[in-house]
């Protein structure tokens, strides 16, 4: 079976020495800042980026992979004792995980998050090797229009799918086109927003905005609001579930790496509302709703799983149409750019090594990650005793050394500065940075298609809705968009927010 | 009124009109061209169009509907900026050993409660240390410790 062949080819890359060191050294990395509240792993990738690139390509990307499902399973460490979530996306394991560590079953939830974590890791990966081969085919027929849809229904569902006011967001998303035009444009040479400084011409750098927006504004943010949270101290001695935990949590699992899974391929669905829709999903099928938020293992074991499968998953659109999800893949579509590689259905021929590799590696990693995390489990404890105010200037250390590394001018320490003092604005405003970011590295793929489009159908913007895969994605678009202005919909998502 | 002016989705809307009016500015004087043939100013101002519309919405939302209100800006916080531009200046003129310090130093003040100087010390000269170590010696980055 072809799928086979491949994952044996991959395996062959990922288990190179320097493609485990990688890895092994992505999920620590993922873990620690999973651990570590006020770090999270757009900003930390964002920081982090500039040094892959004298990485050979299969290598960055396990990497920067490690560090994204890795953050996954150590958010939930923090989340179950000390009820500060270490990620957004274990915000809701806060909920039950904790109650559970403070009635004396600290090990069986972290365990039963770890274990469930690796299942939802497998799926989530079997998932990407046995679908995105057939997409990447189906995707080969696709021209400029249906490209341009297919990211515009992209951004409409991240956007849609994510926290906070929808017309924020698309706001958001257009601010963040408009920032990618800053430049030369390509067909004509004339420059766009220079201001005459020639440091612009080659446009800003996404690594400049993803750490101005989210690491230098986290910080302000972190800063203000510093929360301790107590630590529970008790030793963390016993793992093992009892029977009753372990029927409970099976099912659990089951069901939130199936929706996990799903929810990932979506553009836009991150572990957040992976994580959130199980937890609310368990809660509505439980037979004891009520016991729900006072230890209920299900309450752990659910969103764990959601949010891992989701973000194994959320690796499909990326690597099969070129079509980055989130922030954190859309930073990864920036890095593969830059590493020379066009991000699309072709990848998968043009660079097996790197797609096969990354798949494989994530087989190895979510195992490390789970050996990482459980018996490993007395190193976190201390680390999370590490108070914010040693830490995070060693963060704005990685974010200068970074932004000056760029193209070693203080140029980009400014700009950063910049996209830091408007990124803390609009998070006061209310708005969602994730999709600037996406907007801002699909922007000028997307005036290159429309462009295309435009010039083919000699101006007849119709040629969208004539062609019936594009006018498939824009309905879908359109869909989605109703959808979140009916009143149904809209209270839901209200509910998600307030449970927490 | 007051209360209104302190709805979040005012300035939202505020910010999102600003930005779509130097974008439309700024870009007046690229070539638009037609749809079947775009120019370079095409793109940006069609974006800025649409921008500036958000933001009429959004703002509108503000005065009209209920929104959340603004949080309390703080000031401490921005020192975190200025210690980032303090890095920025200081390197290329006195090198890391004085960029390193200053920014740690600037940052610890943007914390609400102050932190311990032997502690700011300490970490200014571990993460001096840290940097020249890994940065200039292992990946061969074009910064001195000392000097321009």
């Amino acid at each position: 079976m072809g799928v086979l062949d491949n994952l044996l080819f991959g395996f062959s890359v990922a288990l190179s020495l320097d493609n485990l060191l990688y890895c092994l050294v992505g999920a620590l990395l993922g873990t620690v800042i999973g651990v570590l509240p006020g770090l999270g792993p757009a900003a930390t990738i964002a920081i982090l980026l500039p040094i892959t690139f004298n990485l050979p390509p299969a290598g960055a990307m396990i990497m920067l992979a490690g560090i994204y499902y890795g953050a996954q399973y150590g958010g939930s460490t923090t989340s179950i004792l000390v009820n500060l979530p270490g990620e957004a996306s274990s915000v809701v394991t806060c909920l039950d995980g904790n109650k559970m560590a403070r009635n004396g079953r600290a090990g069986q939830a972290l365990a039963v998050a770890a274990v469930g974590s690796l299942f939802a890791g497998i799926v989530g990966t079997l998932f990407i090797a046995l679908f995105a081969p057939p997409l990447s085919q189906a995707a080969l027929s696709f021209g400029p229009a249906e490209y341009f849809s297919l990211m515009l229904l992209g951004l409409m569902a991240a956007v849609v799918l994510a926290n906070g006011s929808l017309i924020k967001a698309i706001g958001m998303i257009v601010l963040g086109l408009l920032l990618g035009c800053v430049g030369t444009d390509v067909n004509s040479g004339e420059h766009r927003y220079s201001f005459g400084l020639f440091e612009l011409l080659d446009g800003i750098d996404f690594i400049v905005i993803a750490m101005g927006i989210f690491a230098l504004a986290e910080i302000m943010r972190n800063l203000e609001t510093e929360q301790v949270g107590e630590v529970i101290h008790q030793k963390v001695t016993s793992f093992m579930p009892t029977r009753e935990e372990f029927r409970a949590s099976v099912g659990a699992v089951l069901r939130g790496t199936t929706l996990g899974s799903v929810l990932g391929v979506l553009p836009g669905a991150g572990a957040v509302i992976s994580s959130f829709s199980a937890y609310a999903f368990e809660k509505q099928i439980s037979k004891h709703p009520e016991k729900f938020g006072t230890g209920v293992i299900e309450g752990v074991a659910a969103p764990e799983a959601a949010n891992n499968a989701c973000a194994q998953t959320s690796f499909i659109p990326l690597l099969t149409l070129g079509i980055p999800g989130g922030a954190v893949t859309a930073m990864m579509l920036g890095a593969l750019t830059i590493q020379g590689i066009s991000p699309g259905p072709q990848v998968m021929t043009s660079n097996p090594d790197v797609f096969w590799g990354l798949i494989a590696s994530m087989f190895i990693g979510n195992i490390l990650l789970v050996i990482l995390n459980l018996p490993l489990i007395g190193i976190w404890i201390r680390l999370l005793s590490l108070p914010y105010r040693l830490l995070f200037p060693a963060i704005m250390l990685f974010c200068a050394i970074g932004a000056y590394g760029l193209s070693n001018s203080t140029f980009n320490l400014y700009l950063m500065v910049g996209a830091g003092f408007v990124g803390y604005f609009l998070l006061k405003f209310g708005c969602e940075p994730a999709p600037l970011l996406l907007g801002f590295i699909l922007g000028p793929m997307m005036e290159e298609y429309l462009r295309r489009t435009l010039l083919m159908s000699q101006g007849d913007a119709m040629v969208f809705i004539q062609r019936p895969l594009s006018l498939t994605m824009l309905l879908i678009a359109a869909g989605l968009l109703l959808m979140m202005m009916l009143p149904w919909f809209r209270n839901r998502r209200e509910l998600l927010k307030e449970d927490v | 009124m007051e209360a209104r002016l302190r709805s979040q989705d005012f300035w939202a809307g505020l910010a999102f009109i600003l930005f779509s009016l130097c974008g439309y500015w700024f870009g007046r004087k690229l070539n638009v061209g037609t749809p079947s043939d775009m120019g370079a100013g095409f793109f940006p101002r069609m974006l800025s169009i649409a921008l500036g519309i958000i933001g009429v919405i959004v703002m509108a939302k503000g005065l009209l509907g209920k929104s959340e209100e603004v949080e309390q800006i703080h000031l401490r916080p921005f020192l975190v900026l200025v210690a980032f531009v303090s890095f920025a200046l200081l390197l290329p003129i006195l090198g890391l050993i004085a960029a390193i310090p200053a920014m740690t130093v600037v940052g610890s003040l943007a914390r609400r409660e102050a932190m311990r100087p032997v502690e700011i010390v300490i970490l200014s000269a571990a993460l001096t240390a840290f940097a020249w170590f890994v940065f200039v010696v292992l990946f061969s980055m074009p910064m001195r410790l000392l000097g321009s």
